[in-house]
């Protein structure tokens, strides 16, 4: 579903993706881990289509990212970690907005939108303006509208901040549902637990690279630490590369010394 | 001391922004460049004007003393709006201040620290560009170094005037209505006390300077200089400091200079004092807006109505066939627009805006009437200002038209529709709705003056193009140069992004008016006389002039508005 190849991101003279390459499979919830500052959003943002990449290439269900944009954003939703909407529009509102931006039918987008919405435990604030909103109905409102289109992909990142524990557990829920229909899930987190117990494959980023990537088998593997917790071989993976100096700062300047 | 210290980190803040990646060096360089380049322009327009002024025998001197009357009271309007506008966000709004309130920060210097940011950052523009009109006047008068000790002392002493009493306003609606009230408030308020300002202005009466039928015996403007309509009015303190070091003739009574320093230490006492009796509960309340809306609604049988049209809408909406993109969005943001007030008292400064164009429009007309200013020149004059208005209305509502959409952009951003066709489709929205406006203003003040109605015809004609052309300038270099962090739409046009759209819209206007004299001036003759005096190349000339006058505007939007997309396409969210 996704394929990422030599992906690099500059801003000034610190690189904040060195060279990434992965893929994502169809029907599979990737996850995407990484201390702070390790590039993961600005990763996730670059495949969303709202930065663009220094160097290397994205492809989405065999779209360029740079050459096909509209069809890899067709068939994408984003949910970004802060939920940022219209707040002087309704909740209902916002999912016509979302139907409209993607061509949809009016009345797909009336009767999926209301369905959505009583997913979410939204419907009864179906007509309350987005700015008397809490967080975590906020992030479940953007969930309502990224699913509204039935996207092929749907990049996920930090899904459980603000959800009080019954969200979270919805939230649990449609991801694995959406893989149960076909889709992928590519989402960020910080909760080890969520990463464990919902995504097939893991990727461990540090400092703009992937330190490690697999399933949970693998990823102990490569820590060799047989048995050991993903905290645990998270924290193996990435101390290390802690304790030496960021190679990012200045690294735009390296190639014509 | 914990005043400055507070101040300290602001000046850093500001120091810092040269290595942001949305200011830089380069831009913050060619920001200064182009600041003095406008200060330099301004201040030879200036010397020129002045010049000019002083030179009318035996009236000149006496003029020039109105003159200076009229351009203090004017830099008090806008120094009174706008720090009525800064107010509600320095005291009641800004991100840092919850963190303040919870440490042991003494009132005063809350207060000193919050009021010199809200002086400054409202305040730092008007004092800045309206500085080289009194060092011009000056230069006129070949005054002495005390003259220009006291237009400096001057000048921050009427940016503080209005400063305090926005705080006292500030603090006293606060106290007494929630957070969103009080900004609206605050908002109309400021336009109020503009109008009111400007109906002094009236009072001056400047046209009667240039009425023949209506000029006063020198003896009568003698005594008028002497008497000011606004005696109790600090702008009138300052003009008589500044006009006791510039000329002996019409001297006020008493120390003025003395009278504005005290009136502004004991306003800055008083304001201190109505902060610290109400300042904890106007903040307090101010936290408190937020979060009881969606209880009162849920709860209020006036909800029902709302609901029920709700439920029409969605009916409507199931209604058959598919939505498309650009319509979705030209309806999410009239919808934006009718529900969040603060853009309707955006209509309120205009509306305040053309009733000043109108009713100044008295001044043009004496002078037409009085024979200084001939019937081809009242035409131009008329196009020219109905321009300006279009370069002002399109900086308020086109340039922040992206950067309004504020965080919630990635929406847009994520949207599979080219960047071109959402910025094409706003600028529809926005050309239609402010050309007709335009157009209308233009077209009745042509015909107060007289012009007839071919004239008016080639007024609107002119004016069209250029407002929808000076709309998509502004909508592209408002997408050239975003701000989507600042919610005020106000805030967002003063940064490099809004100072080149003012430059390049006066500009436009500028290459448009001249463009179209030829092609005007011709077709009057040929109406006139039934011939033009010109030969076959010429005419084409003029032809050609006309064309491009027509064209210009629109090329030179399409382009901005092409390029704007294209940066936000590249950039996104980091634009």
């Amino acid at each position: 579903m996704i394929v990422v190849q030599d992906l690099h991101k500059r801003y000034g003279d610190f690189e904040a993706i060195r060279g990434l390459s992965f893929h994502v499979r169809h029907g599979e919830v990737f996850g995407f881990l990484g201390p702070n500052g390790a590039g993961k959003s600005t990763t996730m943002r670059i495949i969303a289509g709202l930065i663009q990449a220094t160097a290397g290439q994205v492809r989405v269900d065999g779209h360029d990212l740079r050459r096909e944009p509209l069809r890899a954003k067709a068939i994408t939703s984003f949910i970004p970690d802060r939920p940022f909407l219209y707040e002087k529009l309704t909740a209902f509102e916002m999912l016509e907005l979302q139907g409209g931006l993607h061509g949809l039918a009016r009345a797909e987008i009336a009767a999926r939108g209301e369905a959505l919405l009583r997913r979410f435990e939204l419907h009864e604030w179906s007509d309350g303006l987005i700015e008397s909103f809490s967080h975590g109905m906020k992030q479940r409102l953007v969930f309502a509208t990224a699913l509204l289109p039935r996207p092929r992909l749907l990049i996920v990142d930090e899904p459980m901040v603000g959800l009080d524990p019954r969200g979270a557990r919805l939230v649990k829920a449609v991801l694995r549902e959406q893989c149960e229909a076909g889709a992928s899930v590519f989402l960020s987190t910080h909760t080890m637990e969520v990463a464990q117990e919902i995504c097939d494959r893991i990727a461990i980023l540090s400092r703009g690279t992937i330190a490690a990537l697999g399933t949970m088998d693998e990823l102990r593997a490569q820590a060799e630490e047989p048995g050991s917790s993903l905290e645990q071989i998270f924290l193996r993976l990435t101390e290390e590369a802690q304790q030496q100096p960021d190679p990012r700062h200045g690294a735009a300047e390296e190639p014509s010394k | 001391m914990i005043a400055l210290h507070l101040l300290r980190a602001k000046w850093r803040s500001l120091w810092n922004l040269r290595r942001s990646a949305q200011m830089g060096p380069k831009r913050l360089l060619a920001l200064v460049v182009m600041g003095t380049l406008v200060w330099v322009g301004i201040l030879a327009v200036s010397q020129w004007f002045l010049g000019r002024v002083v030179a009318i025998e035996p009236i000149g001197v006496v003029m020039l003393r109105k003159l200076l009357e009229l351009v203090v009271l004017f830099i008090l309007s806008i120094l009174t709006v706008s720090n009525l506008i800064a107010a509600f966000s320095t005291f009641f709004l800004a991100d840092d201040l919850p963190a303040l309130v919870a440490r042991p920060v003494p009132a005063n210097a809350l207060y000193l620290a919050r009021s010199c940011e809200n002086c400054l950052y409202a305040s730092w523009m008007t004092v800045t560009f309206s500085a080289p009109f009194f060092l011009a006047a000056g230069l006129v008068m070949h005054a002495p170094a005390s003259y220009h000790l006291t237009w400096l002392a001057v000048l921050p002493l009427l940016a503080v005037i209005p400063t305090t009493l926005a705080v006292i306003v500030a603090m006293l609606l606060g106290r007494v209505l929630s957070a969103r009230r009080t900004r609206q408030l605050l908002m109309l308020l400021a336009t109020v006390v503009f109008t009111v300002l400007f109906v002094l202005f009236r009072q001056l009466e400047p046209e009667r300077f240039v009425d023949p039928e209506e000029r006063a015996p020198l003896l009568d403007v003698l005594s008028q200089v002497q008497s000011s309509p606004t005696p109790w009015l600090p702008s009138a303190w300052a003009a008589d400091a500044l006009w006791a070091q510039l000329s002996p003739v019409g001297q006020a009574m008493g120390h003025p200079l003395l009278r504005l320093l005290t009136g502004a230490l004991a306003l800055v006492f008083v304001a201190g004092w109505v902060f610290r009796a109400l300042f904890p509960t106007a903040f307090s309340r101010a936290q408190e807006g937020q979060g009881r809306r969606l209880d009162e609604r849920r709860s209020s049988a006036a909800a029902r109505p709302r609901r029920e049209l709700a439920a029409l809408a969605r009916a409507l909406a199931a209604r058959g066939g598919h939505e498309r993109p650009t319509r979705a969005l030209a309806r999410k943001d009239l919808r934006v627009f009718l529900r969040d007030t603060t853009q309707w008292t955006q209509m309120l400064l205009l509306v305040a805006l053309v009733a000043i164009y109108v009713v100044n429009f008295s001044y043009i007309r004496s002078a037409g009437d009085s024979g200084i200013i001939p019937r081809q020149g009242l035409h131009f004059i008329n196009l020219s200002l109905g321009g300006f208005v279009a370069v002002a209305v399109c900086v308020r509502f086109s340039f922040p038209a992206i950067s309004l959409e504020g965080r919630a952009f990635w929406i847009v951003l994520r949207a599979p529709i080219p960047m071109h066709e959402v910025l094409r489709g706003k600028w529809r929205s926005l050309a239609l709705p402010l050309s007709s406006l335009i157009a209308l203003l233009v077209s009745v003040t042509s015909l107060w003056l007289g012009s007839g109605p071919l004239l008016t015809a080639l007024a609107v004609l002119t004016v069209v193009p250029l407002t929808v052309g000076l709309c998509g300038l502004a909508l592209g270099l408002g997408a050239r140069f975003p701000r989507f962090h600042i919610d005020n739409a106000a805030k967002i046009a003063t940064g490099l992004g809004g100072v080149l759209y003012m430059l390049g819209g006066l500009l436009l206007l500028l290459t448009v008016v001249l463009l179209a004299v030829a092609p005007t001036l011709g077709l009057m003759q040929w109406l006139e006389h039934g011939y033009i005096a010109r030969d076959g190349l010429w005419r084409g000339l003029g032809v050609l002039a006309g064309v491009i006058a027509l064209a210009l505007p629109l090329v030179v939007g399409h382009i901005a508005v092409a390029r704007g997309a294209r940066h936000l396409q590249t950039h996104g969210i980091d634009a």
